[in-house]
């Protein structure tokens, strides 16, 4: 055996090199080809030896590869993962067919790396998943709400095909940290629902309504018709004009100062994280998120600056910005450009 | 006529940058006084809940993001913060720059909290002394004896081979902390004052220890040399020493520094991994860490939503000075200075005298705010004027980075061996940047290659080997032949600091050397020289990317950086650098027509567009781009549009006075 061990030992080699999974004994020796085949006694030998000298790794259930189970496991945890989307330690280690003490250490570690994230559904088992649950939900949630607003109950059941055990409790925590989702309030009959858009004060004005066409049909003898009663619930509710030209609400951008200044501070709590008011907002976010025209905004914020609302951190070298990214900044009369925004800080 | 009494002052506006938390500075508390607060509230969470916990600090340059850490220091540190309390200190403080490699971040790490841990008070303890000494009046239930009894006992010379010792620290450190067996001799040995040096070098991960050090140290070495891994275990190790009443304060600057480029994000990116590992792995750890504000879009973008939030439970600001706080910034100071006092008694209703407030005013402009750094360096202006009665002149900032760039290249010349690795795997990245980054950085393939570039076809693999530990460097240059072996398409460039020998008894060695080479692989020693420039570039662009390179105030960018870098380059990084991606051949060895003719149209006109040069001597663009692009210390290049290149020769080949014009 001595004249051929070399011989077998590479051919051993190329077998596991060409591998694409830990093989046993007898799985290398069936490939071993007919000069090299040796006994599984000799072959268990020479598989030990080679184990010792770190040229194969030895894996559970008496198989071999030359891959480092600890180095590899990693990947072939991932790569079933990117099949499986969400799956159990359990589930895993039956799909691997490994201890389930070594697939653990694996999972831990992956963990830790950020390469893998637990979803702990309450009263469940947790699942390890390839995304975090939480941009997870948060997807979920906006591609449901994309079509348009939905209940608590709606929401909850478009989630959890994607996270087994969502709760509600799972939602409200996420939802904090969105700054897209609108609650709408709850009104009467009306329920609470979510939305990506501010609510329409349609279906809150249902009882209004039929209060109106109540009190049309009890004016009706009077000829007096709905646009009369509309003009006097204008003149009401204070919106009624002089020349009696219907009223127009004011294109969006073109909101003075003294309305924006309110808008564009409550747009700032809004995407601060809750409870945070000296986290820095991107005068970038800001602008997205307010949507007035850029003159305006402009002028608002360096104005709410000068009368110490806020406080404005500028960019140190705007000249390394392309023109496009410094345009979404502000600039001030003596060419400073700011890239933050916060409240400011109470005395 | 009488000279004028302030000409003889010292100008208290001087000092404008904190270069270091551990700096003693006086304080002005009501500024960011509620940064200071949200810090120590989530300190006193991580002591009461036994969690992480975590504040993200944003601030422009100059805002004074390193001066509140140092008031953090001083309060967590010193008893003074805890006057009453009985207590030496409440926290294991660690201040990490971040100028260093983001693929060696937790390695970086290591080295800083050790080196912190061993921070010596004025009274002579350590961190880590008084750490044990608190742990040991933690454990202590009948409470006969306080952390300050306890460290006077550890450090009083007479109890240095109290039996107690190994009885008392070895099994403590073993149960509470959880580590190996070096580790726990090594800890002992630093903390009874035995083999301080040698015990803190292994413990930084420094491979340099003979094997009698390690001898007399009870341990062995470790062949495979410093890893992230291990570098992260020995991070998280050190943690478990501190307990949630003891908690450890990770105190991250500049981490825009990170960065090789602009654009680069990967470097943000395993920040926020580390950031969130050391968050997961420890229930005793407080991150502290600080960004400029210019870079919150693109940090909030780079790194993983979960890892941002383990980073910034807390978010804070530190915002600019309005015009009350900067009268009571420059008051201080001005307050502080002894020589000034007796003439400022004579003006006492005059609190900003020999400044005018008014005058003061005037650094504000139509701003409601500016930068605590910017109001010192005008007020400094101020006192100069009062003192010389001339304003200051104008700067010009290109002779200011290179009176940096000199200083910088001068204190890095007395840097030892043991620095060339950091400086090299930090610096190379960034130098291939400076040439113009026709270079493209590619990700890591193996751990052993520290660096991977690419341009076209052509890729360089690097990989340092700085090992001083025989053992270990032969370890990795037989990974690298397997590694050489499978990559074929890679070229190998080893890289050895020209001062570190090769012992005569590594055989092994030296022969897998001259194996690697006889295969074609390069092996570049640079010298030391070379390094304390590719250090001084290094330092200097980091600086300029976290916004504390300036001049009077101003910052300078690193753009304006890396320009003078790059008409300035020292000859020896560019032909380093030449050497290393395999573009130091002579002329006459490759291309040489075309490049002589290329050489020959710049020494006529110095600067001229590629178009241009182009034409005169009749080749195509692409191909003179490609020419010059792999001779980057031959002919400098300038990006454009349009795209201009320019003769760089280096200084020494010059004829006499040519060598001044720029």
């Amino acid at each position: 055996m001595t004249a051929n061990r070399d011989e077998t030992q590479g051919a051993v080699s190329r077998i596991l090199q060409q591998s694409q999974a830990p093989k046993s004994i007898s799985q290398i020796r069936k490939e071993l080809a007919g000069t090299l085949r040796i006994s599984s006694k000799d072959l268990t030998v020479l598989l030990e030896e080679m184990t010792a000298e770190g040229e194969v790794y030895s894996w559970p259930q008496k198989k071999f590869w030359d891959r480092n189970p600890r180095t590899v496991l990693p990947d072939l945890i991932l790569a079933f993962m990117a099949k499986s989307t969400l799956a159990t330690t359990s589930n895993i280690k039956t799909s691997l067919k490994l201890p389930l003490q070594m697939v653990e250490i694996a999972l831990n570690d992956l963990v830790d790396k950020g390469r893998l994230f637990l979803w702990h559904p309450q009263g469940k088992a947790s699942y390890f998943c390839l995304s975090e649950p939480r941009k997870t939900a948060l997807e979920t949630i906006l591609n449901a709400l994309a079509a348009g607003p939905l209940t608590e109950k709606e929401l909850l059941a478009s989630v959890r095909k994607k996270l087994p055990g969502y709760q509600g409790m799972d939602l409200k925590e996420h939802l904090s940290y969105s700054k897209q989702v609108y609650e709408y309030p709850k009104y009467g009959k009306v329920k609470i629902r979510y939305g990506l858009q501010p609510p329409e004060p349609g279906p809150y004005l249902g009882k209004t309504v039929q209060d109106i066409t109540a009190i049309q049909s009890l004016l009706a003898p009077f000829r007096i018709s709905l646009e009369t009663i509309h003009d006097a619930l204008g003149r009401e509710l204070g919106l009624a004009r002089e020349t009696g030209e219907p009223s127009k609400a004011p294109p969006k951008g073109e909101i003075a100062s003294p309305d924006a200044e309110p808008l564009l501070l409550k747009a700032m709590t809004r995407l601060q994280p809750f409870g945070q008011r000296r986290a820095l907002v991107s005068i970038r976010e800001l602008r997205h998120s307010v949507g007035l025209a850029k003159g305006v905004f402009d002028r608002v914020v360096l104005s709410l600056a000068l009368q110490g609302k806020v406080a404005l951190h500028h960019h140190d070298f705007p000249s390394s910005l392309s023109p496009e990214e410094r345009d979404e900044l502000v600039r001030d009369e003596q060419g400073t450009y700011y890239v933050g925004i916060v409240p400011k800080e109470s005395p | 006529m009488n000279p004028n009494p302030l000409a003889a002052i010292p100008n208290p506006f001087r000092q404008t940058i904190v270069k270091d938390a551990w700096e003693s500075l006086q304080d002005v508390p009501e500024i960011h006084a509620q940064a200071f607060e949200t810090c120590c509230r989530a300190f006193e969470n991580v002591r009461t809940s036994r969690h992480c916990d975590s504040v993200l600090l944003h601030g422009g340059a100059g805002s004074g993001k390193t001066h509140l850490l140092s008031r953090l220091q001083r309060h967590w540190t010193t008893a003074a913060g805890q006057i009453g309390s009985g207590e030496i200190g409440r926290c294991v403080f660690l201040y990490c720059r971040l100028q260093t490699s983001p693929h060696r971040l937790w390695q970086h790490l290591r080295r800083t909290f050790v080196e912190d841990l061993l921070h010596r008070f004025p009274d002579g303890t350590t961190q880590l002394q008084r750490l044990v000494a608190c742990r040991f009046a933690e454990g202590d239930r009948n409470k006969r004896r306080p952390a300050a009894k306890w460290l006077k006992w550890m450090t009083h010379p007479a109890n240095r081979d109290h039996g107690g010792w190994k009885r008392i620290l070895l099994p403590w450190l073993e149960r509470e902390a959880r580590v190996g067996f070096s580790l726990r001799s090594v800890l002992y040995h630093l903390i009874t004052g035995r083999h301080v040096l040698e015990a803190g070098a292994w413990l930084k991960g420094e491979d340099r220890l003979p094997e009698e050090a390690m001898a007399l140290m009870g341990i062995s070495g470790n062949e495979e040399g410093q890893t992230e891994d291990e570098a992260r275990e020995m991070v998280l190790s050190l943690c478990r020493l501190a307990s949630p009443l003891m908690p450890v304060a990770f105190c991250f600057d500049q981490i825009e520094a990170l960065q090789t480029s602009k654009d680069d994000e990967e470097s943000l990116f395993l920040f926020g991994q580390m950031g969130a590992s050391l968050f997961n792995s420890s229930n005793n750890a407080l991150l502290l860490s600080c960004i400029q504000s210019s870079v919150l879009d693109q940090f909030k973008g780079a790194i993983r939503e979960a890892d941002f939030d383990r980073i910034a439970q807390r978010r804070e600001t530190l915002d600019p000075l309005d015009k009350k706080l900067a009268h009571l910034l420059i008051q201080r100071r001005l307050e502080w200075s002894k020589e000034l006092a007796p003439l400022r008694a004579q003006h006492a209703r005059k609190p900003l005298w020999p400044i005018e407030a008014a005058d003061l005013d005037s650094s504000f402009g139509s701003s409601p705010s500016q930068t605590a750094r910017k109001i010192i360096s005008f007020a400094g202006s101020l006192f100069e004027k009062v003192q010389t009665g001339q304003s200051s002149p104008p700067r010009d900032p290109k002779e200011f980075i290179g009176k940096q760039y000199d200083r910088r290249r001068d204190v890095a010349l007395g840097q030892g061996e043991a620095e060339s690795d950091a400086t090299l795997a930090h610096g190379l990245p960034l130098l291939s940047e400076t040439l113009g980054g026709q270079w493209r950085k590619e990700r890591q393939p193996d751990k052993d290659i520290d660096l991977l570039l690419s341009h076209g076809h052509k890729r360089v693999a690097v990989s340092l080997c700085n090992h001083q530990n025989m053992r270990s460097l032969s370890a990795r240059l037989k990974r690298l032949m397997d590694w050489h072996t499978r990559n074929k398409g890679s070229e190998l460039v080893l890289i050895r600091d020209g001062r570190l020998p090769i012992s005569k008894t590594a055989v092994v060695t030296k022969s897998r050397l001259e194996s690697l080479v006889a295969k074609g692989v390069s092996l570049c020693r640079p010298d030391a020289e070379t390094l304390a420039a590719l250090q001084a570039l290094r330092s200097l662009i980091s600086d300029a990317r976290s916004g504390d390179l300036h001049d009077s105030g101003e910052p300078i960018g690193p753009r304006t950086v890396e320009e003078w870098l790059f008409q300035n380059l020292d000859s020896r990084l560019t032909a380093f650098f030449g050497q290393m991606v395999g573009a130091s051949e002579t002329p006459e060895e490759a291309d040489s027509e075309i490049m002589n003719g290329i050489l020959d149209v710049l020494k006529t006109h110095k600067v001229i567009a590629i178009e241009k040069l182009a034409e005169e001597i009749g080749q195509t663009v692409p191909l003179i781009e490609d020419i010059v692009k792999r001779h980057p210390g031959r002919i400098g290049w300038l990006q454009g549009p349009p795209a201009v290149l320019f003769d760089y020769r280096p200084d020494e080949i010059l004829p006499s006075g040519e060598g001044e014009e720029e």
